[in-house]
């Protein structure tokens, strides 16, 4: 099991402006699975995507992440979490627009403990068809090319599990097509677990599973 | 934990790509760093180009006056006992020869002295040859008693000496032509000859610097009290003379006194009755306010290193709030919070360091085109002062560091990267 969820309760405000973002999430995903998550705009589904990530903690509830305690994780032990077994591609991409595509890929490898290749950022970069923009700036390159560096930076970690959010979101249909077609191949190539979030119906067919938020509850 | 070289290499590489706030801060570092030099050269230069006129009247002298042979003259410290004789002497000169420059015994006597049918009353001085070290520079033409200079066995030889310069005046129209003359004087009723070595002029100079010793002869005639340093001075003689006086002359006015313990430890081992004349202590109002002045230039110091600090502060945060979704990018990438706060001190530590050399250089132009000919004084900057500025400065521009490290340190990378949180 790649990722068990329990009753995860997230809120955000005080007391009388409170909004309840997430409601008693229960959620259990293997391992190299794709799961699509869909859901109107504010049923919870980014923060449901930031939790997975280790990038906020649920106010209730448990979760483990391949086998381990979430919830328990110092912060240090999260960022670690996040640099060894997670990968993140955003909608806006989140790439640091004053370095090259090179920079921008081996950007999370000056946080890993233990050796990686030092090929393996201009590796995947390959691997995503960039080679030779390898020395571009974000601002250079078309928006396709930045997610596929986003998606570059995410796998150069080799993680266990890609975290997606609205990936296709700023990309016209054919950029976006070959994005998923990319995703799908570096899924099944690297047997990681791959969470996307998206409200396009047409994007979460690809999925193995379709998971419906609605008022941060599951919709059945 | 990040790699020290990737560290290095992140924030130089953020200098770099950030030059005007890089900029910015290193010229404010720059301009900080150059007023504190100036103000701390100023001060410094101040203190010890006052301090050097004051010795130069004498403040780092301690004279020991016998009451005995001079009467109860009411200046410094009276003790009780005897007084110094030859035997004590020896004692002074073994036991302060490491920490001073020099301990000078003298006996003062009137004298007459003819030179072509010119005769005056004058006091006559004999001494060691040590009371060179109590002439300023410039003060002596020719030489001063030196070691081989001797009182004459045979009352018929000539008396090596040496003469003010107010008294080779009342001889000669040029002073200077005292030198290699012979003259005839009576001490004691005893007639002999001396050849003059050197001549020791500025005797006003010389009046003030000997203040203490000028003091002592107020207790004798009336010519010696009215004493304008009509001198001779001949060599000592320890089987005859007894001190009237001994001069002890500390190094510096700061170690007056150091040497006074160890002089009044002295006197109570040798139950000596004298009185103790401590020249600094006539100063001591104006040291004072020397020391004053020096404590204001530490407090506009450490105001300067403020106002650097909240400058550099401000830039600092400017500029982390521009970077903010940088660090949000770094963190969800794994980066630690420690992680992320390290590069902005080693930034600041960077630019400070890149700052001193111009600062310093600066800070020292400041100091020779601005205010050495306006004050007059001629700057000092010692190199621990400067050390020590230059560490101030780095503990300036890592506090300055703190509050963007505090900001960065609760960056909730969530809430930034989902800026268009849709929940």
């Amino acid at each position: 099991m790649m990722v068990r969820m329990e009753k995860i309760r997230r809120t955000f405000g005080e007391a009388t402006a409170e909004v309840v973002a997430l409601d008693g999430v229960d959620l259990s995903i293997e391992c190299g699975e794709f799961v699509a998550i869909v859901g109107a705009s504010g049923s919870g589904k980014s923060t449901l995507l930031q939790i997975l990530g280790c990038l906020d903690r649920a106010d209730e509830g448990s979760y483990f992440l391949d086998g381990s305690d979430v919830q328990s994780l110092t912060g240090r032990e999260m960022a670690r979490v996040r640099n060894e077994t997670i990968g993140f591609v955003f909608q806006s991409f989140h790439l640091l627009g004053d370095r090259d595509a090179l920079e921008n890929v081996a950007l999370p490898l000056e946080y890993r403990r233990g050796s990686i290749s030092k090929t393996r950022p201009r590796e995947v970069l390959e691997r995503v068809g960039l080679l030779e923009r390898i020395k571009h700036r974000p601002s250079q390159m078309s928006g396709g090319e930045r997610q596929r560096v986003a998606i570059a930076r995410a796998l150069v970690k080799e993680p266990r599990l890609l975290l997606c959010d609205e990936p296709t979101g700023n990309l016209d249909s054919d950029s976006g097509a070959q994005l998923l077609e990319l995703l799908s191949e570096l899924r099944t190539e690297l047997n990681t677990t791959l969470i996307l979030v998206t409200h396009d119906q047409d994007v979460a067919r690809r999925a193995d599973r379709v998971l419906t938020l609605k008022d941060g509850r599951w919709d059945s | 934990m990040i790699k020290v070289r990737v560290l290095l290499r992140n924030s130089i590489q953020r200098l770099v790509r950030h030059p005007v706030r890089s900029v910015l801060v290193a010229f404010t570092f720059t301009l900080g760093l150059a007023s504190v030099v100036s103000i701390v050269g100023t001060v410094e230069g101040g203190r010890k180009a006052i301090g050097h006129d004051l010795e130069a009247l004498g403040t780092d002298l301690i004279a020991l006056v016998n009451p005995l042979r001079l009467g109860s003259v009411a200046i410094g410290k009276p003790t009780s006992g005897k007084p110094i004789g030859n035997d004590h002497l020896e004692k002074f000169e073994e036991r302060l020869s490491g920490i001073t420059d020099s301990v000078s015994p003298l006996r003062v006597d009137l004298g007459l002295t003819t030179f072509a049918g010119i005769s005056w009353r004058h006091t006559m001085v004999s001494t060691t040859p040590g009371f060179r070290s109590v002439l300023r520079p410039g003060m002596l033409v020719g030489r001063f008693l030196e070691d081989q200079d001797q009182w004459p066995a045979d009352d018929t030889e000539e008396v090596p000496a040496a003469i003010d310069e107010a008294l080779a005046a009342k001889f000669f129209a040029d002073p200077e032509d005292a030198l290699g003359v012979k003259f005839r004087s009576i001490r004691e009723g005893k007639a002999f000859d001396s050849r003059i070595v050197g001549v020791v002029s500025d005797p006003l100079l010389l009046r003030k610097h000997l203040s203490s010793f000028d003091a002592t002869s107020r207790a004798r005639s009336i010519p010696a009290r009215r004493l304008e340093f009509l001198n001779l001075y001949f060599p000592w003689r320890s089987s005859e003379d007894l001190p009237s006086v001994v001069l002890i002359d500390a190094p510096s006015i700061d170690a007056v006194d150091s040497v006074l313990e160890e002089v009044k430890e002295i006197v109570d081992q040798e139950q000596l009755g004298v009185y103790i004349h401590v020249q600094k202590w006539w100063t001591a109002v104006v040291l004072e306010i020397l020391d004053r002045f020096r404590g204001l230039g530490h407090f506009v110091w450490i105001l300067n290193l403020v106002v650097v600090l909240i400058l550099t502060g401000t830039i600092s945060l400017l500029a982390i709030d521009e970077s903010i979704e940088e660090v949000a990018i770094r963190r969800a990438e794994g980066a630690t919070i420690m992680a992320v706060m390290m590069p902005i001190f080693v930034e600041g530590s960077l630019l400070a360091m890149l700052a001193m050399p111009p600062g310093i250089y600066l800070g020292s132009l400041i100091l020779d085109f601005s205010i050495q000919p306006v004050l007059g004084w001629p700057a000092h900057l010692p190199v621990e002062t400067v050390a020590g500025t230059c560490f101030a400065l780095l503990l300036t521009s890592i506090l300055a560091c703190i509050l963007p490290a505090i900001r960065v340190a609760n960056l909730e990378p969530a809430s930034v990267l989902g800026r268009r949180r849709d929940l």
